[in-house]
C-alpha cells in the first residue's frame, strides 16, 4: 500500500468516524426528547431496569468480591513492607470506590446487558418489529430506545455501588479473615479516608456518566444494526469495543477534570 | 367507520408517480407510477424481488424514494417529517411479510397494542376487539402464546388481525395467503373482501397466489422490470379481465407461467421467501 492509498484509508476512517459521531449525537438529542414528551412509559422503564439489573447482578456480586479480596491481598503486601498495614481499609476502600468501582462495573455491565441490549434491538431491527411499531404510529424510540437507554444510565450507580459494597466485605475477608489485621482498625481505617461528597458522591456520578455512555452506544448500535444476522452480531460485538474503550477514555477524562 | 373526507371525496387513494428507488447503488423503480383507487381491493403482482414489498413500504413512508411523489390519503409522504407520517400512519394498517409482530409480548397482547396507544378503550372492550378480530382470522386459544410459538401461517393471520383492528383506511397486506393451506387462504380471502365491501376499506395486497387474485382484485397492478424495449420500471394496471386479454408478451408471460399451476408456483415461490 502507497503512501497515498494510506493517507486515503485515513481520511475515509476519519470521516466515517465524524460521520458515525454526529448520527450518535442526533441519536442522543432524539432519545432526550422522547424523555421529555409524552406518553411517559413508566411500566416499559421499570421493566427495562429490572433486566438491566437481574442481568448483570450476580456477576456483579461475584466479581466485586473476588475484586476486593484480591486488591485486599495485594495491598496488604505492599503496605507491611512500609509497615502500614492499618491503612488497608483505606487502601481498598479509596480505589474501589474512587476507581474500581464504576470503572468494572461499567465494563462488565457492558459486556452483559449493554451487548444484550444491542443484540435485542439489533433483532427487532432485522425482523421489522421497529417498522411494524412505525406503521402503527409509534416511534421506536420512544417505545423501545429511550426507556433501555435511561434504564442503563439508572442502573449503573447502583450496580456500581453493589460492587463496591461487595468488594469492601471481600477486603476485609482477606484482610481481616486471613491476614489478621484487626476488624475495627480495617473499618476505622477505611471510615476516615472517605469522603462523602469527594469520593462517594463522585463515584456514584462517574458511573452515572458511564450508564449513559453505554446505554446510548448499546442502542445506537442496536439501532442503527443492518437487518441480517450477521448485522446483529456485529452490532453486539462493536458495543462491546466501543462502549469499554469509551468508558476507561471517558475515566480519565473525569478523574482529570473533577478530580474523582 | 368513517372515512376521512379527502378520502372519501377523492376517486385515487394511493398514487405513485414517477418513483425512483434504489438500495445504494441498487436500482429497485426507475420512473414507477402507479394508482391504487379507494375502496377498492387491488393487487400487485410481480416476480420475486421486483420490488412488491418495496412499493408497500414506500406507501407506509418507512423508505424515501430518490425522486417521485407518493400520495397516501391525500397527503404527499415524500414530503412529510417522520413526526407528520405519524399521523398518516394511523390511518394505514400493514401487515409485514415476516408478520413483525413483538415478540416480548403475547398474541393478545400484541393485537392490544394498538389499541392501548391510539385508544382509551377499558380492558373489557379491548378485550372483545382482540377476541372477534382473532376469530376473523381463524385463530383460536393463541392469546398467551408467544409469537415464536406460531407457526408461519398463524403468524401471518396473527399479523393481518393487528393490521386490521384500528378499523384503517387503508390496508397494505404483503402476501397474506403464502405458506397457508386452502381453507385458510379461502377464510381471509372472505375476510378481506368483507372488510372492503363491509367497512369501504381500501385494500392493497401483494400476491403471489394468482387464483384469488383473479377471484378477489379489482385493480391489478403488475410490475415489469426494464429492459432493452421497455426502460424504466413499467406497472401495467388493470381489472383482472384486461390484464388477461393484455397483448404485451410480458404480462402474457407472466400470467399463463402463473395461470397453468398457479399455486404450485405460489407454494414454491413462498417456500424460497419466507
Ligand atoms: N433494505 C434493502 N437494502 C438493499 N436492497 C434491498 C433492500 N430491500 C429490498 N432491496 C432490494 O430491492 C429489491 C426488491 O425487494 P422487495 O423486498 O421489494 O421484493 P419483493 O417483490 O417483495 O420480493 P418477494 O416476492 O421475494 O417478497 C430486491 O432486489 C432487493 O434486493
Ligand atoms: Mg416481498
Amino acid at each position: 500500500m502507497g503512501p497515498a492509498a494510506a493517507v486515503q484509508e485515513l481520511g475515509w476512517y476519519a470521516l466515517r468516524f465524524v460521520d458515525q459521531l454526529g448520527k450518535l449525537t442526533v441519536f442522543a438529542a432524539q432519545i432526550l426528547r422522547a424523555l421529555a414528551s409524552p406518553p411517559v412509559r413508566v411500566r416499559v422503564f421499570v421493566q427495562a431496569v429490572f433486566d438491566v439489573g437481574v442481568l448483570s447482578l450476580i456477576i456483579i456480586c461475584v466479581s466485586g468480591t473476588a475484586v476486593g479480596m484480591v486488591l485486599s491481598l495485594q495491598g496488604y503486601n505492599t503496605l507491611v513492607r512500609f509497615g502500614a498495614e492499618q491503612s488497608l481499609g483505606a487502601v481498598v476502600g479509596l480505589s474501589l470506590i474512587r476507581e474500581l468501582g464504576p470503572v468494572l462495573t461499567a465494563l462488565l455491565a457492558t459486556g452483559r446487558a449493554g451487548s444484550a441490549t444491542a443484540a435485542e434491538i439489533g433483532t427487532m431491527v432485522a425482523t421489522e418489529q421497529l417498522d411494524g411499531l412505525r406503521m402503527m404510529a409509534v416511534d421506536p424510540i420512544d417505545l423501545v430506545v429511550a426507556p433501555k437507554a435511561l434504564a442503563m444510565t439508572v442502573a449503573m450507580p447502583l450496580l456500581s455501588a453493589l460492587f463496591i459494597t461487595f468488594g469492601l466485605f471481600g477486603g476485609y475477608l482477606v484482610g481481616v479473615g486471613l491476614m489478621g489485621i484487626d476488624g475495627g482498625t480495617y473499618m476505622s481505617s477505611l471510615q476516615s479516608a472517605v469522603d462523602f461528597r469527594d469520593d462517594v458522591l463522585g463515584s456514584l456520578l462517574k458511573a452515572l456518566v458511564f450508564g449513559g455512555l453505554v446505554g446510548l452506544i448499546a442502542t445506537f448500535r442496536g439501532f442503527t444494526s443492518a437487518p441480517t444476522s450477521a448485522g446483529v452480531s456485529a452490532a453486539t460485538t462493536s458495543t462491546v469495543v466501543v462502549a469499554s474503550v469509551c468508558i476507561l477514555l471517558f475515566d480519565y477524562v473525569i478523574t482529570a477534570l473533577w478530580g474523582v | 367507520m368513517n372515512l376521512t373526507p379527502d378520502a372519501a371525496g377523492a376517486d385515487v387513494h394511493v398514487a405513485l408517480e414517477r418513483v425512483d428507488m434504489a438500495f445504494g447503488d441498487r436500482q429497485v423503480f426507475r420512473g414507477l407510477s402507479c394508482a391504487f383507487a379507494a375502496g377498492k381491493v387491488s393487487v400487485i403482482l410481480g416476480g420475486s424481488g421486483s420490488g412488491k414489498s418495496t412499493v408497500l413500504r414506500l406507501i407506509g413512508g418507512l423508505v424515501r424514494p430518490q425522486a417521485g411523489h407518493i400520495f397516501v390519503a391525500g397527503e404527499d409522504v415524500t414530503c412529510l417529517s417522520e413526526r407528520q407520517l405519524y399521523g398518516v400512519r394511523k390511518k394505514l394498517g400493514m401487515m409485514f411479510q415476516g408478520g413483525a409482530l413483538l415478540d416480548s409480548l403475547t398474541i393478545y397482547e400484541n393485537l392490544a397494542f394498538p389499541l392501548r396507544e391510539h385508544t382509551s378503550l377499558d380492558e373489557r372492550a379491548i378485550a372483545a376487539a382482540v377476541h372477534r378480530r382473532l376469530d376473523a382470522v381463524g385463530l383460536t386459544d393463541v392469546d398467551r402464546l408467544l409469537p415464536s410459538q406460531l407457526s408461519g401461517g398463524m403468524l401471518r393471520r396473527a399479523a393481518l388481525a393487528r393490521a386490521i383492528i384500528l378499523d384503517p383506511v387503508i390496508v397494505l397486506c404483503d402476501e397474506p395467503f403464502s405458506g397457508l393451506d386452502p381453507v385458510s387462504v379461502k377464510r381471509i380471502e372472505n375476510l378481506l373482501v368483507q372488510i372492503n365491501q363491509r367497512l369501504g376499506i381500501t385494500i392493497v395486497l401483494v400476491s403471489h397466489h394468482i387464483a384469488s387474485t383473479m377471484r378477489m382484485a379489482e385493480h391489478v397492478v403488475l410490475l415489469l422490470q426494464s429492459d432493452d424495449h421497455h426502460p424504466g420500471t413499467t406497472a401495467v394496471a388493470g381489472s383482472p379481465e384486461e390484464l388477461r386479454q393484455s397483448s404485451d408478451p410480458r404480462v402474457v408471460a407472466f400470467l399463463t407461467d402463473e395461470c397453468d399451476d398457479g399455486d404450485a408456483r405460489a407454494a414454491d415461490v413462498a417456500a424460497g421467501n419466507t
